[in-house]
């Protein structure tokens, strides 16, 4: 049975201008110890999937789904009681921004101890060890005397490992970090990832990894799920993603990268327009008004299904490298007419 | 085109008690531009990028050193021409744009404020100026709350360029924005140099950027200069340790997997003795912690390190 169970989830906000689903359709899985990468730009609905899932989403969100389990337990119709034995204790989440995300009028120890005191029934000297153990866990040097520290004396780093520590009191079974680094430096950035992957394999902890940067995903997360419009349109295996990817809104985020492929100040390819208005949404593929490739067929309405594509004929050509990579199920697309072949870089 | 020489800044932190600190923001940073070439200047938060641009705009006054267009200082030059040959493109579009004018009176204002010209005879260069960015002609009578992030900094980069700069300073003009409109803003940026002949100061913390668009590079670290050279001479052999480790921390899709660099950027209140790097540094030795690297020639780019100058 897999850990987190979503089948269909749709988000809805009530406003003055009439109803918007910002999020709708969403079906994943995840399993006991997965990492699972989520892109997508802002406003493709990423963050709000993961506040459903954490039953955190302001009171005016009308959550809908055919299926929204964690371990097996139903999330939709969750008494505050029972939100609060799950949250922070078998989920936590780490958020964008550290500095706003801790409490200011608080000291470190306060907070993780908090978090301690609410879900666990550890005595007062056994909670100040666990506090000095995990802050020793996240990396920060002499825990004993930055207990006492409050966020502004912490650097960004600082508090973002802070954060993790309190995500991490109570040994949760999932972690569900929501853009950790983006408010870091890329060293910062470097060294916050690999602490969380670190933790999450020697936790076997599944770890939800939300970030805009396909970049991060693809060195830190084992699959990836890709976001459009509070869509999912193409998830699967990270290395087949990169090297393959199959919905042309993946191919142009991962083009769109000035990195390594590219030629020394050449145009880079960019995705033309803007992610469309939730009031307005287009009809058929979401991603039809900005897709080179779009045509009238996609116009019809799409479903995210299995694809098996073109492996098998490029089994032959590149024998050794496909073989290992692919179980052609796991894939999933919502294109009338995916992507074959390799990324033209 | 542009050179700079020995540039500092330093901030004073007055103290109630005991002596005032010095913050050395800047510290005898030097370099050269050549003219439509584009310059790239990486860095952490806190190493002095945003305040190298500053002083060189004349926002803050630099303590000691000279920044010279076409051979002539500012104080030459005099505020206004000097302004009329540097310009700059702000970080955040959202804060950096008065939400109260209209975009048409954004860009006219500085040929309103420079030229002395009215809002109505400036308004048809500001038009020509709006499509050159790439903005329909409708989007003038709009607030900068009607538009999107990417259309707010393409109205930032066409009131910069109202004045036609020969050099434009653009603080991570793209690192507010989506990846898919960071590209389209990339490549206008591209466009836009080649069409004014632009010098293009470019500062951003993301090497991968950089190295699209930098015909040379300007690695700095706590308000001095790491290294300085050519882009390939820089990328294909980077000397200084901080140099490597920048190029290696970025995520890229290949997957590799490499060292982090240790720590955090020192706190230029205190910053440490010797080589403000060696702390960090996993090449560092003994002598790292007592002796400052000066500058040095060292094959084709300058580079401030002991263990590699002495080599």
């Amino acid at each position: 049975m897999a850990l987190i169970e979503v089948e269909n989830l749709a988000i809805t906000f009530k406003t003055q201008k009439g109803e918007i689903t910002p999020v709708r359709g969403i079906t994943f899985n995840l399993e006991e110890g997965e990492s699972l990468g989520v892109v997508g730009e802002s406003g493709s609905g990423k963050s709000l999937t993961n506040l459903a899932i954490m039953g955190l989403l302001p009171p005016n969100a009308i959550v809908t789904a055919d299926k929204l389990l964690f371990n097996g337990q139903d999330l939709l119709n969750l008494s505050d009681f029972s939100w609060q034995k799950i949250r922070g204790e078998k989920m936590a989440m780490i958020f964008q921004d550290a500095m706003t995300a801790l409490n200011p009028c608080y000291n470190v120890e306060f907070q993780i101890q908090e978090t301690l005191k609410i879900h666990t029934s550890l005595n007062r000297k056994e909670r100040l060890e666990r506090c000095i153990h995990l802050l020793d866990l996240v990396g920060i040097a002499d825990p004993n005397s930055r207990l006492k520290s409050f966020p502004h004396e912490l650097s960004g780093g600082m508090a973002q490992r802070v954060m993790i520590a309190i995500a991490l009191a109570c040994n949760p079974k999932v972690l569900i970090a929501d853009e950790p680094t983006t408010a870091l430096d890329v060293t910062i950035q470097d060294q916050i990832l690999k602490l969380i992957t670190e933790i999450q394999e020697k936790n076997k902890m599944a770890l939800i990894l939300v970030t805009h940067d396909i970049g991060v995903v693809s060195e830190f997360s084992k699959n990836i799920q890709v976001m459009y419009a509070g869509e999912i349109v193409e998830k699967g295996p990270t290395k087949e993603i990169i090297k393959y990817p199959r919905h042309p809104y993946t191919q142009g985020l991962l083009n769109s990268r000035p990195g390594h492929s590219v030629i020394f100040r050449e145009r880079l390819p960019s995705i033309s327009g803007l992610v469309p208005d939730m009031r307005q949404r287009p009809l058929g593929c979401q991603f039809r008004p900005r897709c080179t490739f779009a045509s009238e067929n996609c116009e019809r309405p799409i479903e995210l299904y299995p694809s098996q594509f073109a492996f098998e004929k490029n089994r032959s050509e590149h024998n050794s490298t496909m073989m290992s990579i692919t179980t052609p199920s796991v894939r999933q697309i919502r294109c009338i007419h995916p992507l074959e072949g390799e990324r033209n870089a | 085109m542009l050179e700079v020489k020995n540039l500092s800044k330093f901030y004073i932190k007055k103290k109630i008690w005991g002596k005032d600190q010095e913050v050395r923001a800047l510290d005898g940073v030097s370099f050269n531009v050549k003219k439509g070439e584009c310059l790239g200047i990486v860095g952490e938060s806190g190493c002095g990028k945003s305040t190298l641009a500053k002083t060189l705009l004349g926002i803050e006054k630099e303590t000691s050193g000279v920044a010279t267009i076409e051979g002539k200082s500012r104080q030459q030059l005099g505020d206004k021409e000097w302004h009329k040959k540097i310009q700059m493109v702000f970080q955040d579009p959202y804060s950096s744009l008065n939400p109260r004018l209209k975009a048409i009176e954004l860009i006219a204002a500085p040929l309103m404020i420079n030229e002395g010209l009215s809002l109505k005879d400036a308004k048809g260069s500001a038009l020509k100026m709006l499509q050159k960015v790439g903005l329909r002609a409708e989007m003038a009578e709009r607030y900068p709350h009607m538009l999107s992030g990417g259309q707010r900094q393409r109205i930032g980069l066409a009131r910069a360029l109202m004045l036609r700069p020969s050099i434009l300073i653009c603080d991570e003009p793209v690192s507010a924005l989506d990846v898919s409109i960071q590209a389209q803003v990339l490549n206008l940026l591209m466009d836009l140099q080649d069409e004014f002949e632009l010098t293009l100061l470019f500062i951003s913390h993301d090497l991968h950027v950089i190295k699209h668009i930098g015909h040379s590079i300007l690695v700095m670290y706590l308000g001095k200069v790491a290294e300085f050279g050519e882009r390939d001479t820089l990328i294909n052999l980077p000397l200084h340790p901080y140099t490597q480790a920048l190029l290696g921390t970025i995520p890229g899709l290949d997957g590799k997997k490499h060292p982090p660099l240790q720590g955090e950027l020192p706190s230029p209140l205190n910053p440490p003795p010797g080589c403000t790097f060696h702390k960090r540094c996993p090449k560092a030795q003994k002598s790292c912690e007592i002796n400052i690297p000066p500058p040095t020639i060292k094959s084709g780019r300058i580079v401030a390190c002991d263990l590699i100058t002495s080599q």
